[in-house]
């Protein structure tokens, strides 16, 4: 009850004209980006971080919390018009949303029951952030330099793996990160290291053009493949009005909905699962329950399984990110990245030093899930042309955007040429089945990982025993940290010896 | 068609072997300038962590290499490359020219005359580029950006 009334207290610092201004800003941007195929939220969140700078932290925080948020809303309408998912998480939302839209000539509804569970699905994660996020804080508390170590690398480890297909390829980008950001001043003695001799790159590597370049221009670069793709897009004239759906349709989607939301809050609590694995995990899920059609022909209940629970994995994912400062997924680390830049340090103390913070972010989320419906409902009529924007138009802009937001975070072309050269490798490890989401994670939670181990072998003299055995709970973590790191080796085994033989897909 | 034209690199193993080439550099510097662990304050120096990342890097880089063996090279068409070959030239622009001149000048270019789109689309993708540059960063976000060359010289700098 009193997480509810420090809920209460959040929407009150969420009222303020700038706050709502900053809500509704993020909610509009968020949503066009997410809608724009092919460029997803991890590079949407991206881009859109410089426009945060001229706001105080939490209005920058409730921006971006409101942009990654209504991304996930976005990413279903050209899943549902075009057949072309907007982000990996809309996958499943095209399978069903795009036959009813054309199959079943009913794009309206098709989009009205991808909102209206996305709404669903996001209040009922948020509900569970709400008891969650100060209950996995305070037990964050019981967390020691030796606790927060193991607790790092089992967040790191899990989600180099689970994070695209092969997990030597995700932890080896993971190391990679780390070195990068290991370039600058010694977190603890100040001393520059790693610096080859250049005085540009004493301040260390900066994050916004880091990211910037592994995920919005590599994913530029991507994007000239798309520029001459011929799109099938609905051609049925869309209304409001039109789209509205029925009492029948309201029966159908709602039981889906509250499930698919749910499981996937949790999923999105877990490191490294994220919106996508919720959303393929609440269609499977769906396929064990009762459809009124069968999946893949246009059912409701397919759509409103992955978009209930990629909204809820969205708000899920900020539970481990509020409360123990480790993001679930390669957009939850820009998040943490834009926090760490406005000097916020998620954490288990965040609830009790910061809670005008915490709490104002959590109510926005609350905000931002109405504001981002409503304004998806209000879109609905001009939804064809905003889709319809020529990927060759979009190409030269955004390379536009990406110089503005390099440029602004840095005041230097240093920051440009490092956004470059980060866009190109970005670019090269996509092409070789590299997810560079690790190494983004890897990056921003570097700094965090080596201060805390640093400071366990100084308490401990350097037993390494000490550390990774320290209490109950870095015990428990270690042995997850090695069932991590020995599941893929003994799969392996399994197969290589005839024991397991895995499933081929399709 | 422009830009069709592809090439096929082995970039699967050279990943790997670069990989491997970072955590050796890393370990060299690490152990040199600043060593593992200091002895007589019983303590980590500034060296450890980087040097424990930098041998984990080089091992897995050996198994990434022994599996970038089964794996096809990878194909790369030049027209991805454009806009890295764009956006250098943007930036030897807008060090030359400034900005604004430059993001005028490489949009019309890429718009009208490598995309040959018409003048209403390239006027648009234009407008909102300077909305960008001008009212969102220059005078909401006060971003200077560099006037080049150019300017400095008009401006005396």
């Amino acid at each position: 009850m009193e997480n509810f009334m420090w809920l209460l207290h959040g929407f009150g610092v969420v009222f303020s004209l700038e706050n709502l201004g900053a809500c509704l800003l993020g909610s509009i941007l968020g949503l066009i980006v997410g809608a724009m195929p092919g460029i997803g939220s991890l590079a949407g969140v991206a881009l859109l971080l410089p426009l945060t700078y001229k706001f105080n932290p939490t209005t920058a925080i409730i921006m971006l919390g409101a942009l990654y948020y209504s991304n996930m809303y976005g990413g279903a309408f050209s899943a549902i018009l075009l057949n072309i998912p907007g982000d990996s998480p809309a996958v499943l939302t095209a399978v069903d949303g795009y036959p009813m839209a054309t199959v079943k000539k009913r794009p309206g509804q098709a989009l009205m029951t991808a909102n209206a569970s996305s709404c669903i699905g996001g209040i009922i994660g948020m509900l569970i952030l709400v008891v969650l996020g100060p209950a996995l804080a305070e037990f964050g508390l019981k967390f020691g330099p030796a606790e927060m170590t193991v607790l790092l690398l089992v967040a790191m480890t899990s989600i180099g793996w689970l994070v695209g297909g092969n997990p030597i390829q995700g932890v080896l980008l993971s190391f990679i990160g780390i070195l990068v950001a290991s370039i600058g001043m010694d977190v603890q003695t100040g001393t520059p290291r790693f610096n080859f001799g250049s005085i540009y790159l004493m301040g260390g590597i900066e994050f916004i053009p880091f990211v910037i370049g592994t995920v919005g221009f590599a994913q530029l670069m991507q994007l000239m493949d798309q520029k001459d793709d011929k799109v099938n897009a609905v051609t049925d004239k869309l209304t409001i009005r039109g789209s509205m759906l029925t009492a029948h349709d309201w029966k159908r989607l709602t039981p889906p909905s509250v499930r698919a939301g749910i499981m996937g809050t949790f999923v999105g609590v877990l490191p490294g699962a994220g919106a996508t694995a919720a959303s393929f995990l609440a269609y499977a899920m769906q396929k064990g329950f009762k459809s009124e059609e069968p999946l893949g022909t246009g059912a409701i209940e397919g759509i409103a399984a992955s978009e209930s629970a990629n909204n809820a994995a969205a708000a899920g994912s900020f539970a481990p990110l509020l409360a123990l400062g480790i993001p679930g997924s390669g957009t939850g680390a820009v998040l943490l990245g834009g926090l760490m830049m406005w000097g916020l340090n998620p954490g288990p103390l965040l609830f009790s030093t910061d809670p005008d913070f915490a709490w104002g972010l959590i109510a926005s989320l609350f905000i931002s899930n109405l504001v981002a419906l409503a304004i998806s409902l209000g879109i609905i009529p001009v939804l064809l042309k905003i889709l319809k924007v020529p990927v060759r138009i979009m190409i030269p802009v955004i390379m536009i955007v990406c110089f503005l937001g390099a440029y602004a975070s840095t005041y230097s072309m240093f920051g440009v040429v490092i956004m470059l050269i980060a866009g190109v490798f970005g670019y090269i490890f996509e092409k070789n089945d590299y997810s560079t989401a690790p190494m983004l994670l890897a990056f921003v939670l570097a700094p965090l990982l080596e201060d805390n181990m640093r400071k366990a072998f100084i308490a401990t003299a350097g037993d390494i025993s000490e550390v990774f055995f320290a209490s109950a709970i870095a015990t428990v973590l270690t042995i997850i940290l090695i069932v991590l790191c020995a599941f893929p080796i003994v799969r392996t085994i399994l197969i290589k010896t005839g024991v397991y033989t895995p499933k081929k897909k399709g | 068609m422009k830009g069709t034209s592809s090439v096929k690199l082995p970039t699967q193993v050279i990943i790997p072997v670069i990989g491997f080439i970072i955590g050796l550099v890393y370990l060299i510097i690490g152990m040199g300038d600043f060593g593992f662990w200091n002895h007589s304050t019983n303590t980590p120096t500034a060296g450890f962590f980087p040097i424990i990342i930098a041998v984990g890097l080089m091992i897995l880089s050996v198994l990434g290499f022994i599996q970038s063996f089964r794996r096809k090279s990878v194909e790369y068409r030049l027209l991805n490359w454009y806009v890295p070959i764009g956006f250098l030239l943007f930036i030897v622009g807008v060090m030359i020219i400034g900005t604004v001149p430059a993001v005028i000048i490489f949009e019309l270019l890429w718009c009208k005359f490598y995309e040959k789109l018409s003048w209403k689309s390239t006027i648009i993708a234009l407008i909102f580029c300077l909305i960008l540059v001008l009212p969102v960063f220059t005078w909401w976000l006060q971003i200077d950006f560099p006037v080049g060359l150019i300017g400095n010289l008009i401006l005396g700098y």
